[in-house]
């Protein structure tokens, strides 16, 4: 599962992942962003594959509303918790246990869903520190996860 | 700019479903489960795409309230 030329190429290897940022267009022409590609599953029904920002500035996961229901969660039954950003933005978000996979890799974890929000983020508490080691290495543009 | 970023030019604020080379985009939608229904419609397979968000690039993202 890659995008050969284009950047988001998923390597796996023995206990490491290696992943390259994705191209998506900026006001200058393009950014390369560690957009990974993922699948979320909740009591054996699966989402599709989909790229999650890895934001090392999220303290949790936040994704749209629209993924946990597109596998069956019911997204209010969650707890209610509010969400802060930039600009003193507030978002009301729903935490569910889900299901994180990643190449090979399985992690329950749990993700804060919002109606509020377009680019699933994957933070600090429920990504990063499902692994041994995130390290972002801007020069080859590829996000490393030691598991 | 690259193929992949090119392609995606016509479709800001919006979940597009990209074939698995990344050069060629197979359906867009408003939100991820309108495309996720879309793609089950034309019968493409779980691993025959990969769904991402495609940020306003009138200005610069910073993550929140998109």
């Amino acid at each position: 599962m890659c995008h050969p030329s284009e950047g988001g190429t998923l390597r796996i290897m023995s206990k490491r992942i290696e992943v390259t940022y994705f191209p998506d267009p900026s006001p200058t022409g393009i950014i390369y962003r560690p957009k990974i590609m993922i699948w979320i599953s909740s009591r054996n029904k699966h989402s599709r594959i989909f790229h999650a920002l890895v934001d090392s500035g999220s303290d949790r996961n936040l994704f749209p509303a629209s993924w946990g229901e597109a596998i069956g969660i019911n997204i209010k039954s969650g707890k209610r918790c509010s969400i802060y950003g930039i600009g003193n933005a507030e978002l009301t978000a729903y935490t569910h246990e889900v299901d994180l996979h990643l190449g090979r890799e399985a992690f329950r974890t749990t993700i804060d869903f919002s109606y509020e929000q377009g680019m699933p983020l994957l933070g600090r508490q429920g990504f990063f520190n499902l692994f041994k080691r995130v390290e972002f290495r801007e020069v080859k543009k590829i996000v490393e996860f030691k598991i | 700019m690259t193929k992949t970023s090119k392609i995606l030019l016509p479709y800001e604020n919006k979940w597009v479903a990209l074939n698995i080379k990344g050069d060629k985009v197979l359906a867009a939608a408003k939100d991820a489960k309108v495309l996720s229904e879309k793609l089950d419609s034309l019968k493409i397979g779980r691993d025959e795409a990969v769904m991402t968000y495609v940020p306003s690039f009138r200005g610069w993202y910073s993550p929140y309230n998109v």
